[in-house]
């Protein structure tokens, strides 16, 4: 027992290496002096000096040398981007201190200082923390069992680019059955493009981030033909009303919160809609606790409020969008010019396809419209061409053949479907009173500007894609739009020239996966699907269609998709959503295992891979299982730059500290991929091997038709002929990268490092980076001005703000236009919670999440919140355990009884990695995968595969029931 | 009394619990030197348990009559929480990744956990917390050797290193609980405003890196500071529970704003708000009623009008605006004390009663100086 205690003692008083020296130089710490007389401590103490000096000590002991800082952001996927000055001691660092220094943009406004958050104030402590990968390592013992065996780099390369070399060459394989991926954990400008850049060359399979994380803005690149949409965040201080719809800003987007509380100072109301009671409902002026998932349905309301109020706005709406276009009543189908009209030959039959009418009112005759994608009018100006677009109304029109079509208008079709949703009859399903969907409509469509932020948490849910596009919608009909707000997804700026890091001049060309069909189909989600799912919840969540004939639908749509197949024949861009299962992976600071759903992903995955090597700085999930592990370098070890997404206008340098110190044998990425690709070309250019050294590939992919291994290195580092001739920047590390980078990219022009540097670690990115709006220099920035002031068509089918979709499986689902539809989760007695799993206030999906620092200032393990009211009523204390369950399986977590949490519902912060739990158990356990048919559609319009339409992976399908643990 | 007193500002309307101010405190003083367990900066949700453990019911501070009151001195188990270590090597090795110690306690426990009928009229907000200090600290009557001081130039209360001997009745004395017993040097130990990092111009770290922009720092007889604005011009910054008698210059701007209740039905209760003003008035006195009314009253002034000084000084346009470090002042103690003023570090937040704006060049050349002088 007393040997017990001790050893607690011992582990209370741990003291790190730095911390040890500190003491032992201060060994005057413990001396007594003697008698003293204190007349008054409160006016004046004769022995201050000591104590004064020894803390002024301390602090100069963090604080080092100026001239010696470093400066760094956090690479990582909160998008949040901070300029951090970073301190050492000796090539030490000690701790960092926000940089602050970011110039205001008005003064008038709020700056963006200090721009960080808890998370970033302590990678200073996670970089020296006994889950670091320290050297190359591979495995001895079975996967995932933890026997390892420490190796040299050189071994270690030799390794993996023999396996790559070896799948690459194999008639059987070639770069298909190759995986070169760069998870979120390394989000940068500069450094990710080292992986990028080595795939890219390879004719690697890569997937897109944001579609297999359940964060794509699919419905927001159906209205607006681009997910990345909205405002700079201080445009959130000037705005009448600002909504934050599924989001929680002081918790998930710590950084810009502030301005949203300046903001209401300045007079804001802001409305937060969420299940859940939060940092940010706690302080709003209307919270509105709507039931988890049935947001779509609450935004039809909405809609339909709008309508019949007549609080939308009929000008905007003529112009902007397409509910003038007219449909043929019948088939539900557009009426196109090519249904109209004979084209003379192929090219102009398919312009013919992507050109529309409207009635005009100034002729009473059909009117085809300017600004569409086929189009030869690229602008939205209607009054030239003596056009005045009906509204409403049914029509006759007159097809190629002859026959009579009658037709109305999109905004009829929009009224048709919004009349279910009135108020009054979505109270039971979306749990809001019908008096609040007034309000909350009001507050919408009549201030000024208003601006509505959606969160991460509402794509989480099967019918998401409708959510986001029924909150676009809203944004439509109440002429929201540039300076007068709008649909706030994440907006992005520009930036060119980039692709010299990444890129080959078009030589090679990425070989991108669907990231929400490839992870199904790497995790068997089909068997997944099939055993979770009934026929009710396909049938309630996809308009009936049954299980049988979903997955008919699905797996031909899966079939078009394998391999690209179907993309590559295809003559006007994709059809279906590609997808490769690779046998050979080499996997860049992605935890894999921990972020995919469903219980089977990890062994269906590893019985697929021949070798999977994965490198990291940190021991993740996905690092357990690998065969070979590379150590990287962290944030503050490395060169680099970041600038996107866009909540600010600035980018970021990571210089390290002056004679920094190496962490093991960590490597940053570009260092580390130019030593493989040294290898890799030595391996090629043995004499067994070079006679194949040439891999034949697509020209999509590689347009001299193969990758040459022999001049891999030379070709990686800009060092070949090619490159030479032609200029390019030499490559090689994370240095040289940010020197290109700099370089190339006009939206950093006139900036160099040493002038980041003496700024405070960022630049100021020129206004060449307006996208869709002038980046002005005393104004915030809100997308899609030049659509509004110029009259540019937007990247849409119709150029404009779309409310139509007439693609087969659309108007199969009964989604045309915009619906609500309940979400697939079973609705049931057995398992009647739904888990909430948002983004979270401890860590960045699993970064950060084994932080002691941070475990302390939570509960030390995996937490739920549950209901306390439910909760005691299962006997439930708080810090019991509990055990988390449904068909599919469970997980252990402690209770946390609290009032912020509904009653049919769990909130737990997500990313917790399943080795964090009793029996390594994660909560992804419990939640089942699935596709949306809606996000699977493709081939139409703008709706092709690529970087804006993707999908997503779901989160919140799974319905569970939870009990005291016995455990 | 000393002769400046340094002040803190902290508006809870903006702040959003996310704890950076605790981080950015633990990596510059408590990750270390057996202060693992201390948060000297710590943020609970109220209502709640608080940090330590319902730190409001363990004693200290002054009764009515200007007594000192016993106190309890809290239990690191049970009331701070341990600060529990992982066996990391076991995510290289197999096994479990586990706490070394099971997590009963810590300090953030109850976070955002609140109290009332979800979603009727639940609540909660963040109270942050560090040493107030106190014009007349409940630590320094409580100790028997006299070793705990306010420092004569800004009013920082610092515990004697040289001269404590451990004894704890301090933080008995402390009704805040807000001084730590440090089983590493068995003395005891808490905030000490950063005055090191004031000393050369940087604001503490809390209210330096604080992201929701919620902490002024000043001095509180500097008429053009923000602290001395809130605190005694509009009277719209409070102290903290000051019913203990020991007058705490951290001053609260209180929540005003939270979102209306639902009544049974699931209808607006227009003009409702969560917040309890008996809650409110128990943490910040009676006064709160007025500062309540004056801050409704200057953001509906500044919602029709555009115009409201208390809303401009409140939305801080400038970060380094928030802070008047007055950096000339302390040059000024240290060269009259015979020692050598520490350079500023940064000269972004040197302004104060005796230094102004322009200083900031001055600083930059008389930097050499000192460091000629201090080589002598």
């Amino acid at each position: 027992m007393t040997k017990a205690v001790n050893s607690k003692r011992r582990n209370f008083l741990k003291l790190s290496g730095m911390t040890a020296a500190l003491v032992a130089s201060q060994s005057d710490l413990f001396a007594k002096t003697a008698v003293m007389s204190i007349e008054n401590g409160k006016s004046s103490y004769p022995n201050a000096g000591y104590t004064e000096a020894m803390y002024r000590n301390e602090f100069a002991f963090t604080y080092g040398k100026k001239e010696e800082h470093g400066f760094a952001f956090h690479c990582v996927n909160c998008q949040g981007n901070c300029a951090w000055e970073v301190w050492s001691h000796n090539g030490v660092v000690t701790r960092e201190n926000q940089s602050a220094r970011y110039p205001a943009v008005n003064a008038k406004i709020p700056d963006f200082n200090p721009r960080g958050c808890n998370k970033g104030v302590q990678h200073s402590q996670v970089m020296y923390q006994k889950d670091r990968i320290l050297y190359p390592m591979i495995r001895v013992g079975e996967r995932g069992r933890g026997k390892w065996k420490r190796i040299s780099w050189d071994a270690a390369a030799e390794k993996i680019c023999q396996n790559i070399f070896d799948t690459m060459t194999d008639p059987d394989r070639g770069p298909e059955k190759l995986m070169v991926h760069a998870g979120t954990g390394l989000l940068s400008e500069s450094r990710r493009g080292s992986v990028l850049r080595f795939s890219t060359q390879l004719g690697a399979n890569r997937i897109y981030p944001s579609s297999y994380l359940g964060d794509m803005f699919s419905g927001a690149a159906i209205a607006y033909g681009e997910g990345n949409v909205g405002c700079t965040w201080d445009f959130m201080y000037n705005v009448n009303t600002a909504v934050m719809w599924g989001g929680n800003p002081s918790v998930s987007r710590i950084p810009d919160a502030h301005f949203v509380w300046e903001g209401k100072y300045n007079g804001t109301k802001v409305i937060v809609i969420t299940p859940e009671f939060n940092a940010t409902a706690k302080s709003a002026d209307l919270w509105i606790p709507v039931k988890a998932g049935s947001d779509n349905i609450l935004a039809m309301s909405v809609i339909n409020v709008i309508l019949e109020q007549k609080l939308f706005k009929p000008e905007f709406m003529k112009i902007y969008t397409d509910l003038t276009f007219l449909v043929d009543v019948e088939t539900r189908k557009l009426i196109r010019r090519c249904d109209i009209e004979h084209a003379q030959n192929e090219e102009e039959r398919h312009k013919y396809e992507e050109e529309f009418y409207s009635w005009n009112e100034a002729k009473k005759e059909p009117a085809v419209m300017p600004g569409t994608k086929g189009s030869s009018v690229h602008s939205l100006r209607l009054g030239e061409h003596g056009i005045r677009p009906a509204l409403e109304g049914t029509y006759e029109m007159v097809d190629v053949y002859g026959n009579e079509r009658t037709v109305t208008t999109v905004f009829e079709m929009l009224k048709k479907s919004a009349a279910d949703f009135s108020p009054e009859a979505t109270k039971e399903i979306t749990g809001v009173h019908p008096d609040t969907v007034v309000q909350l409509a009001k507050d919408i469509a009549l201030p000024k500007v208003v601006e509505i932020t959606t969160g991460f948490s509402l794509n989480k849910y099967f019918n998401g894609i409708m959510t986001i596009w029924n909150i676009a919608s809203i944004c439509g009909l109440t002429g929201r739009m540039g300076p007068y707000g709008g649909l706030n997804t994440e907006n992005e700026f520009t930036l060119s020239g980039l692709e010299a890091l990444s890129g080959f001049n078009g030589k090679y060309a990425p070989r991108f996966g669907s990231g929400f069909v490839s992870e199904f189909m790497r995790g068997s989600g089909m068997d997944t699907f099939r055993r979770y799912f009934g026929d009710e919840d396909v049938r309630r969540a996809q308009n009936g269609m049954s299980k049988d004939e979903y997955i008919t639908v699905v797996e031909e749509l899966l079939v078009a998709g394998r391999n690209g197949e179907v993309n590559n024949e295809s003559e006007h861009g994709s059809v279906a959503k590609p997808w490769w299962l690779p046998t050979t992976a080499l996997i860049v600071a992605d935890s894999t295992f921990r972020r995919n759903k469903g219980s089977e992903y990890r062994r269906a995955f590893l019985n697929r891979m021949d070798f999977y090597a994965y490198v990291d700085y940190r021991m993740s999930e996905a690092a357990q299982f690998a065969d070979v592990l590379l150590p990287a370098k962290s944030h503050y070890e490395v060169y680099d730059l970041r600038t996107s997404p866009g909540y600010h206008r600035f980018t970021n340098l990571a210089q390290p500290v002056a004679n920094i110190k190496n962490i093991g044998e960590a490597m940053d990425e570009w260092s580390m991929f130019t030593f493989l690709a040294k290898k890799l070309e030595e391996i090629a250019n043995r004499p067994e091997n070079i006679g194949k050294a040439k891999v034949k590939d697509d020209k999509r992919y590689a347009k001299p038709g193969y990758h040459d291994l022999t001049i891999f290195h030379q070709e990686y580092t800009n060092t070949d002929k090619e490159s030479r001739a032609n200029g390019e920047a030499r490559l090689g590390t994370d240095k040289m990268a940010v020197e290109a980078a700099l370089e190339n990219c006009e939206q950093y022009e006139p900036w160099t490092m040493e002038k980041m540097y003496k700024a405070g670690g960022f630049l100021q990115i020129n206004e060449k980076a307006a996208k869709s709006s002038p980046l002005y220099s005393d104004r915030p920035y809100s997308s899609m001005e030049y659509h509004l002031y110029r009259f540019e068509p937007l990247d849409t089918l119709s150029g404009r703000q779309t409310f139509y979709v007439d693609h087969d499986i659309y108007i199969r689902m009964g989604a045309a236009t915009n619906t609500g539809m309940e979400g697939i989760r079973p609705n049931n007695r057995e398992y009647p919670y739904v888990l909430m799993t948002p983004h979270a206030r401890w860590s960045i999906h699993s970064n950060y999440k084994s932080s002691r620092t941070l475990l302390r200032l939570q509960r030390g393990v995996p937490a739920v919140a549950l209901n306390r009211v439910v909760a005691e009523k299962k006997g439930i204390k708080d810090g019991d355990t509990i055990r988390v369950f449904n068909s599919l399986g469970e997980f252990y977590a402690m209770a946390k009884l609290s009032s912020s949490s509904p009653a049919d519902g769990l909130v737990m912060e997500h990313g917790w990695e399943p080795y964090m739990y009793k029996f390594n158990k994660g909560h992804n356990e419990v939640v089942p995968v699935s596709l949306n048919l809606l996000e699977m559609a493709d081939g139409w319009g703008h709706l092709k595969f690529g970087a804006l339409w993707d999908g997503n992976q779901y989160a919140y399908d799974g319905a569970v029931n939870y009990e005291k643990a016995s455990v | 009394m000393s002769k400046r007193q340094l002040a803190m500002v902290i508006d809870l309307n903006k702040c959003i619990g996310c704890q950076t101010c605790t981080v950015a405190c633990k990596t510059q003083w408590t990750n270390r030197n057996g202060r693992e367990y201390m948060y000297w900066n710590n943020v609970e949700t109220y209502p709640g348990t608080g940090y330590p453990k319902n730190w409001m019911e363990l004693g200290g501070g002054f009764d009515t009559a200007g007594d000192l009151q016993p106190g309890i001195i809290p239990n690191l188990e049970t009331d701070y929480g341990v600060p529990w270590d992982y066996n990391y090597d076991a995510l290289l090795h197999g096994g479990s990744f586990e706490p070394n110690v099971e997590p009963t306690w810590g300090p953030n426990w109850d976070e955002d956990e609140g109290a009332g009928v979800f979603p009727q009229d639940n609540y909660f907000f963040y109270l942050p917390r560090i040493c107030n200090h106190c014009t007349n600290p409940g630590c320094l009557s409580a100790c028997p050797r006299d070793a705990i001081f306010k420092r004569e130039e800004d009013g920082v209360v610092l515990v004697d290193l040289d001269r404590c001997q451990g004894y704890r009745y301090c933080i008995a004395g402390c009704p805040y609980k807000k001084i730590y017993f440090n089983p590493k040097i068995s003395k005891s130990e808490k905030c000490i405003l950063c005055f090191p990092r004031i000393e050369q111009g940087l604001p503490p770290a809390c209210a330096q890196q604080c992201v929701g922009r919620t902490r002024f720092v000043g001095f509180l007889d500097d008429k053009d500071s923000q602290v001395y604005k809130l605190v005694h011009e509009y009277k719209v910054a409070l102290g903290l529970r000051t019913d203990y008698g020991t007058q705490p210059n951290v001053y609260y701007v209180p929540p005003t704003e939270s979102p209306a209740k639902f009544d049974a039905n699931g209808k607006i209760i227009e003009g409702s708000t969560r917040l309890p003003i008996g809650e409110l008035e128990k943490l910040f006195g009676e006064n709160v009623h007025h500062a309540i009314r004056t801050l409704r009253s200057e953001m509906k002034k500044r919602q029709e009008t555009g115009e409201s000084e208390l809303m401009d000084l409140l939305i801080a346009y400038q970060h380094q605006d928030m802070f008047r470090l007055d950096n000339n002042y302390y040059r000024k103690v240290a060269k009259d004390k015979g020692g050598y003023a520490l350079a500023p570090v940064d000269t972004r937040y040197i302004a104060g009663k005796y230094t102004k704006e322009s200083h900031t060049l001055y600083f930059t050349e008389d930097r050499d100086d000192d460091i000629k002088r201090h080589r002598k």
